[in-house]
């Protein structure tokens, strides 16, 4: 992709951030649920609540409500959550990291087990190793990642507690750490220790959102492996003395990634999309954790900040996605 | 003494319950520094011929019996490890169809170099300097830009052209070329075949050239095998084959070439009579030789 098509693509993203913008405001205005109902206390008169909704904003009209939101977006302003009672964009900033440090911890166990699963599945001509990665990918596939959660906490956390299962980091846990970002920060800082003590916080809940991922793109990667496999320049490279190890690297590898890197990045918005059952189930500080309470709380501000932040999100991994796919396949490169 | 000798190769492919006879007793024989062509109609089992000496047979086909010695060694017995180190080294394939046959994810370079550094053990960047050479060798012009393409870049002529230069790149003994033009349009063709000959001239390369097109038998091979359904009908020399035939499937080949110098000659297909005579005597070999 050449940079002119890269910004492109970027002003493309623009009119869907809008449409985003619009859906989640009008949206969560036609929903059930008074939040200055919810925050009000039993005893309140008539004129609190009133004086509370002119606080919000949420005695003007709709469309003034939406005019003055959106102004304010412009701005890096989100507005203040009615449930925490501080500013969304801050709120958002700072647990953010968390999200993106299980996001990304994650999307690279997937990574990692769709490569040794699906070349182990097209390297090996016995009769077993094909079909165990084909049973282990249809099981990780078949159950959801909140469930593979329920049943890591079950058996790794309670019957044989060997993972913390809650939380990101021990609370009695003395740190200076300054940013959120705590696996990257305790990282650069070469301080291992506490590494390992966030990565026993972060596997469990990582692995759960990697699983059903894992499962569906290996399953491709394999089919398409093996598709490849019978391509002619393959028999050329046979012919020319590589070995097998070598040619599946090397030649067959890319190409089969190829069909396979459209599935993966749905998949991967499914994952990010993941993190917010599995952040709630495993207590963890993230946007997830956060967009549920705030949905309970009928926190607006909060829940129309978050699902932006999603949409951006997703925009950005679709874009990751082209990159990498006009990386992989030179026929997209040129014109 | 020969270079490559193919004695009584028998293939069978087994699948399920049923066994197809592929090649039945496949008798060859190569010289140094001479083009044999092996030719015969579509499904004769040319390509496997090549293949079962690439290694390249299909996984359910088995050798029931016979021995391929290159250089005196047999192949067979070779494993397969040792059998990869002559692969592209001493023994090298020019394919079918240039098409497909370059990897479109990987560079002209890549394809050439690679080769190198495996085979010979020299470095990247000496690849890369004699990858250039070789495509200026056969005759590709800007081969600087060229190394750096991806196959999708060139014409059907040019990747042929490249697939020659792997073939020759790491001075094989022995080359098997499978139909090297057919792919290919017509005006290309030629080019392309003279420059197969002029290579091999110069490397002094034993060829072993797939063709069905007789008119190519006459140009540029020494000896020729003629097959049939996995039969080798006849092994003779090139000139022995236009001016004393020995088989009549052969005579019948040569009575349906078109002639440039006997433009009203009819092209006569070789009868079907003549077919189910060879046929009927291919069940008979099959039969008599079921249970060895
Ligand atoms: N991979 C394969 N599996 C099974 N049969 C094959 C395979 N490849 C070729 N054959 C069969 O083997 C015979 C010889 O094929 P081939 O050597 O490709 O013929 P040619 O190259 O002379 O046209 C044909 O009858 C073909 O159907
Ligand atoms: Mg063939």
């Amino acid at each position: 992709m050449s940079l002119k098509q890269f910004l492109q693509r970027l002003l493309l993203a623009l009119p869907t951030l809008f449409g985003v913008s619009l859906v989640v405001f009008f949206l969560m205005r036609v929903v059930p649920g008074d939040p200055i109902a919810m925050m009000t206390p039993p005893g309140a008169t008539e004129a609190d609540v009133a004086q509370l909704r002119a606080l919000y904003g949420l005695d003007k009209p709709i469309i003034t409500q939406y005019v003055i939101w959106l102004g304010a977006l412009f701005q890096g302003d989100l507005g203040t959550s009615i449930s925490l009672r501080q500013d969304v964009f801050s709120l958002i900033l700072e647990r953010m990291p968390a999200t993106l440090e299980l996001a990304f911890l994650s999307t690279m166990i997937a990574i990692a087990l769709c490569l040794i699963l699906s070349l182990a599945g097209a390297y090996f001509r016995d009769r077993i190793i094909p079909r165990a990665v084909d049973a282990i990918a249809s099981t990780a596939q078949a159950v959801p990642d909140f469930l593979w959660g329920l049943i890591f906490i079950l058996l790794l956390g309670v019957a044989w507690p060997l993972f913390p299962i809650s939380g990101r980091i021990n609370p009695r846990l003395d740190h200076d750490l300054v940013s959120q970002f705590y696996l990257f920060e305790s990282l650069i800082k070469l301080d291992f220790s506490l590494a390992l003590e966030l990565l026993r916080h972060l596997l469990l809940p990582a692995i759960a959102l990697a699983l059903p991922m894992t499962g569906i793109v290996t399953r491709l990667l394999k089919v398409s492996l093996e598709e490849t496999w019978k391509q002619d320049y393959i028999t050329m490279a046979r012919a020319r003395g590589f070995s097998r190890w070598y040619i599946l690297r090397k030649e067959a590898l890319r190409n089969a990634l190829i069909p396979t890197v459209t599935l993966g990045g749905v998949q991967l918005t499914f994952l990010l999309g993941g993190t917010v059952l599995i952040e709630k189930l495993f207590s963890y500080p993230g946007i997830g954790n956060m967009a549920i309470g705030a949905v309970i709380q009928r926190d607006l501000p909060l829940i129309q900040g978050l699902i932006l932040t999603f949409a951006v999100m997703f925009i950005v991994i679709n874009l990751l996605i082209d990159l990498s796919y006009s990386w992989l396949n030179p026929r997209m490169r040129h014109g | 003494m020969s270079l490559l000798e193919v004695q009584d190769l028998r293939v069978t492919l087994r699948q399920h319950s049923t066994s197809t006879r592929l090649l039945r007793d496949v008798s060859l024989s190569m010289e140094y520094g001479k083009v044999l062509g092996l030719v015969g109609e579509s499904g004769a089992g040319k390509s496997m011929v090549a293949k079962a000496i690439l290694d390249l047979l299909p996984k359910k086909a088995v050798i029931d019996k016979g021995e391929i010695k290159f250089n005196q060694n047999s192949l067979l017995r070779l494993s397969v490890a040792e059998r990869r180190k002559l692969l592209g080294k001493d023994i090298a394939l020019i394919p079918q169809d240039p098409m497909v046959s370059l990897n479109p994810v990987r560079t002209i370079g890549t394809h050439l170099s690679e080769g190198l550094t495996h085979h010979l053990g020299i470095t990247k960047a000496e690849a890369r300097k004699q990858s250039i050479a070789l495509l200026d060798e056969v005759l590709i012009r800007d081969p600087e830009r060229v190394i750096d393409a991806f196959s999708h870049e060139l014409s059907g002529g040019m990747r042929q052209r490249v697939l020659i230069a792997m073939a020759f790149s790491c001075s094989p003994k022995l080359i098997i070329a499978d139909e090297p033009t057919t792919a290919l349009d017509v005006t290309v063709q030629k080019r392309v075949l003279s420059l197969i000959r002029m290579m091999q001239r110069k490397q002094n390369t034993s060829l072993l050239f797939i063709t069905h097109d007789l008119g190519v038998v006459a140009k540029i091979c020494d000896q020729v095998a003629i097959m049939y359904e996995g039969r080798v009908l006849e092994n003779t020399t090139a000139k022995q084959l236009f001016h004393s035939p020995g088989h009549d499937y052969t005579r019948a080949l040569i009575d349906a070439m078109p002639r440039f110098d006997q433009p009203d000659k009819p092209i006569l297909p070789v009868s079907r009579k003549l077919k189910e005579q060879l046929q009927a005597e291919t069940r008979e070999v099959d039969q008599a030789t079921y249970n060895d």
